[in-house]
């Protein structure tokens, strides 16, 4: 069913012509600081090791960060009168430029910026009739007043992030990116999926929408499998399940990782190495290993693969050290790309299957078509989930690539 | 995974559930088989959701995530339906003629529940998207809901530099030209490093937005950290090219903020005047062997990969050469001992012996060269297990100089040959040094020249393709 006119995909682009800039001045400084939201979901306690007021630097919760601070938002609102120096009305009657929703309760635990006054806090209730604001602390200042700028992020962010699955990621007990150092400045025009985008691939990560939610997942073998498929469909008698390899595009043996981008050269300082012939300090005989083995067991030759990590910067700068955030993505990638991995594309009912979702990790057990060296022990990463009607039934179809553990 | 918000039972019948939010009110759907509505409670009221969907008109879009790639954000997700004869209403409710919010953008979400569910809690919800398609054709409104675009249509940074509206925020009046329209930064970690002996620096970038305060702008937020938070010094760092190093421009009164409203650092008051200034401190780490050496392979010295020492046995001589081909117009050399100053951070090789280094200079840019300088510097340590900082300060030392009435100048500097000698057998104990790094530092270079253009490059459309 396609319309006249149809995108497909369906896209919504930004065509602004736009400029990288490369400045030759720069400052001494750590970046964003987390705001409150990591410390309360709804109103109610969050833990993960971090409070607010503390560096952000994980990826994971930059990824949280870029969301909540500077999507979740409504900027340059303006204040149209004042009540309370803990009340305002942001409705657009006088400036023209109040909040958008009329949602009672909509901008509650969102944060709230006063450009003008420099006052920051959060909103502790919204009348959404009337758009007035009550702020959680009163503006001390005193000068809170009609025409001030405002900024609210972190809009109905408790509603819209899965904090379980970006406290599982980045904790700094036992987070799978716990210690992983992300650092950037943000500073030419990009559209945030870009950002997220590049964040997820220099980490290893996935940013998916679940329900109404934005949830994370990464690459690599997790400790609890989500659950077990056991049973495919049949038609005509033959169980709906088919494995295959993936292609032999998708492995490689030598690896060259740039890190550490140099803003006023415009360029990266490091590059580490792997290949079978030797690597970079920290790597060794192991990952040597894994690309002589995948030279010598798919017989293509050296295939050669380069990525820039534009948000790592802790590396071979870092040496004698091994203990780095590029060592140990470097090693998560290499692990990854010199094998090739069984892939399963699976048929199940509606109602046991529907509970699935990409990022999730699944074993199967099914000895008719899995290999029995992976047959109810391998993870599985769900990468694809169809919902297709089987003979008027609602069916629910999965693709799995099989993971992996260093 | 996902939760369902309802448990079914052996033989429950999925039923779809579509609202649609309208201008004129929500408009709530139903598929089923044989079912004409299903009626869920709210709580406080009873909702009706409407067997409106045209038969087999249901399709939901796949959800995917590039594994392929290692990582990466995940596919949109969405759906298409049609109303079946406008499902009860009119082709105005969905484009009103004036006034109204018509259905594109509207919120438009579906979710599902099993047969015999009797309240809204029950329903899993699975997409919530905006309505980003919709055509009316003599059967019906078709629609595609879509999970919100803001990650596409948005873009970050979200503020620019700007003098058409004042905000207290991103207002500046006396930027350079190129500057307005440029992005105010977001950053994210800790650039917070340098290693100015082996050139490795982590520095934010910063714009300048004010040429009368010389007010340098690196963020459009509060940071966790800043500078002169630890040291109470502002300064601010420009790149040297030619050299892969930075001047660290040091004001006699300077000044910052950060807040929310972004961190910046002034190098000047309101108003410059006599006495108020800029002082720029330059390191020169790049060299090359001398003619008067022992050691001709001074890589350990260069790489900025490894950390590896330069060992320089006793009575082996280290000679060496900065080169830097560099705009020299940015600033003069000072006068001071202390404002030029080679720099050597070396241990013993053997914890407990005393360890002896001399350093001298040789100019042959001079003509009729005087041959070493007079000025030797000198330093023993005897602890293995840490580094010691050696300075051999000349500013004042006029030996060799082409116009001892004048500052040294940069091609002077870069004409000497430095000469290092480990002398431990003849004043110390007999044995080897390790050495970290060398490095010529000039301190308080008078600055001529403070504020650079920014060099903007074009790199096309930006957005999904």
């Amino acid at each position: 069913m396609y319309f006249k006119g149809w995108l497909k995909p369906p896209v919504t682009k930004q065509t602004v012509l736009s400029e990288k800039y490369v400045s030759k001045d720069a400052l001494f400084l750590r970046g964003m600081e987390f705001d409150r939201w990591i410390d309360y979901t709804n109103g109610s306690a969050r833990s993960n090791g971090f409070s607010e007021g503390d560096l952000i630097e994980n990826p994971a919760y930059v990824i949280e960060s870029i969301l909540r601070d500077w999507v979740f938002c409504e900027r340059n609102r303006r204040i149209d009168s004042t009540s309370a120096t803990n009340k305002a009305i942001l409705s657009g009657a006088v400036n023209g430029l109040g909040l958008l929703s009329g949602v009672d309760d909509y901008y509650n635990n969102a944060i709230w910026y006063n450009h003008t006054t420099g006052h920051k806090t959060y909103i502790s209730d919204y009348n959404g009739s009337t758009k007035e604001v009550t702020l959680a602390s009163a503006d001390g200042s005193g000068l809170m007043a009609a025409g001030d700028y405002i900024s609210v992020t972190n809009i109905q962010g408790d509603n819209l992030i899965d904090t379980t699955s970006f406290d599982a990621v980045g904790n700094s007990t036992n987070g799978t990116r716990d210690g992983y150092l992300l650092a950037a400045s943000i500073k030419d025009f990009q559209s945030p999926r870009a950002i997220i985008d590049e964040i997820c691939n220099n980490f290893l990560l996935f940013v998916f929408k679940s329900g109404l939610k934005y949830k994370t997942a990464t690459l690599e073998k997790k400790a609890t499998a989500d659950g077990t498929l056991t049973n495919p469909l049949k038609m005509n008698g033959v169980p709906q399940i088919f494995t295959w390899l993936t292609g032999l595009s998708d492995y490689y043996s030598d690896f060259s990782f740039k890190h550490f981008n140099e803003h006023a050269r415009n360029e990266y300082l490091h590059t580490m190495q792997c290949s079978a012939n030797g690597s970079t300090d920290g790597l060794g005989t192991t990952y040597e290993g894994y690309c002589k083995t995948a030279n010598e067991q798919y017989r293509q030759g050296v295939r050669k693969y380069e990525r820039d990590f534009a948000y790592i910067y802790n590396g071979m700068d870092s040496l004698p050290s091994t203990d780095t955030t590029m060592h140990a993505v470097a090693k998560l990638l290499i692990k990854f790309y010199t094998r090739l991995r069984l892939m399963v594309d699976f048929y199940g009912d509606f109602k046991n299957h529907m509970k699935y979702e990409v990022g999730d990790q699944l074993k199967i057990n099914y000895a008719g078509a899995i290999p029995t060296g992976l047959n109810n022990s391998a993870f599985f990463l769900v990468t694809g989930k169809t919902i297709e009607t089987v003979n008027g039934i609602p069916t629910v179809r999965l693709i799995l690539m099989e993971t992996f553990e260093l | 995974m996902i939760t369902y918000a309802m448990t079914a039972g052996n033989d429950n019948a999925i039923i779809w559930l579509i609202e649609l939010e309208l201008s004129s009110g929500n408009l709530y759907f139903c598929s089923g088989h044989n079912t004409a509505s299903v009626s869920l409670s709210t709580g406080s009221e009873s909702r009706v959701y409407t067997n409106a969907l045209q038969k087999g008109s249901l399709s939901i879009y796949d959800k995917t995530i590039p594994a392929e790639n290692a990582g990466g954000v995940g596919s949109r997700g969405g759906f298409m339906f049609v109303i079946a004869g406008f499902g009860g209403y009119d082709q105005n409710d969905f484009y009103p003629a004036t006034g109204g919010t018509n259905v594109f953008m509207q919120p438009c979400r579906i979710g599902w529940i099993w047969s015999g569910a009797t309240a809204i809690s029950e329903i899993t919800w699975l997409i919530d998207g905006e309505v980003e398609n919709f055509e009316v054709r003599p059967d019906g409104v078709y629609i595609e809901s879509v999970e919100t675009n803001a990650l596409e249509y948005l873009a970050l940074p979200p503020y620019k530099v700007q003098k058409d509206y004042d905000d207290n925020f991103t207002y500046f009046t006396n930027a350079p030209d190129e500057v307005y329209g440029l992005p105010i930064p977001i950053v994210y970690g800790r650039f917070e490093s340098f290693d100015a002996g082996r050139g490795k620096y982590r520095l934010a970038p910063a714009i300048v937005v004010d040429r009368e305060r010389l007010k340098y702008l690196a963020t459009c937020h509060k940071c966790d950290y800043t500078y002169y938070d630890a040291e109470t010094k502002y300064r601010v760092f420009k790149y040297l090219d030619g050299t892969e190093s930075y001047i660290e421009m040091v004001p006699t009164t300077g000044s910052g903020g950060n807040s929310f409203n972004g961190h910046y650092v002034n190098l000047v008051p309101a108003s410059a005047r006599a006495g108020v200034w800029v002082n720029g401190n330059v390191v020169l780490w790049k060299f090359l062997s001398g003619a008067i050496t022992d050691i001709t392979n001074v890589s350990a010295l260069q790489e900025k990969n490894y950390s590896n020492d330069l060992t320089l046995g006793d009575g082996e001589v280290l000679g060496l050469q900065f080169v830097g081909e560099f705009d020299k117009s940015f600033g003069t050399p000072n006068i001071g001992l202390t404002d030029i100053e080679l720099v050597v951070l070396w241990r013993t090789t053997t914890d407990g012996e005393n360890r002896s280094l001399s350093i001298k200079f040789y100019n042959y840019i001079k003509a009729g060269g005087s041959g070493y300088t007079g000025a030797v510097g000198s330093d023993t340590q005897n602890d293995a297990d840490s580094y010691k900082f050696t300075y051999y300060q000349f500013g004042n030392v006029t030996d060799g100089k082409s116009n001892t009435d004048l500052p040294w100048n940069w091609d002077e500097l870069l004409g000497l040959q430095f000469v290092i000698e480990n002398n431990s057998g003849s004043v110390a104990d007999p044995g080897g040094v390790y050495i970290k790094n060398i490095y010529l530092k000039i301190n308080n270079v008078v600055m001529h020249r403070i504020t650079d253009s920014v060099m903007k490059l074009k790199v096309g459309y930006m957005g999904r393709r």
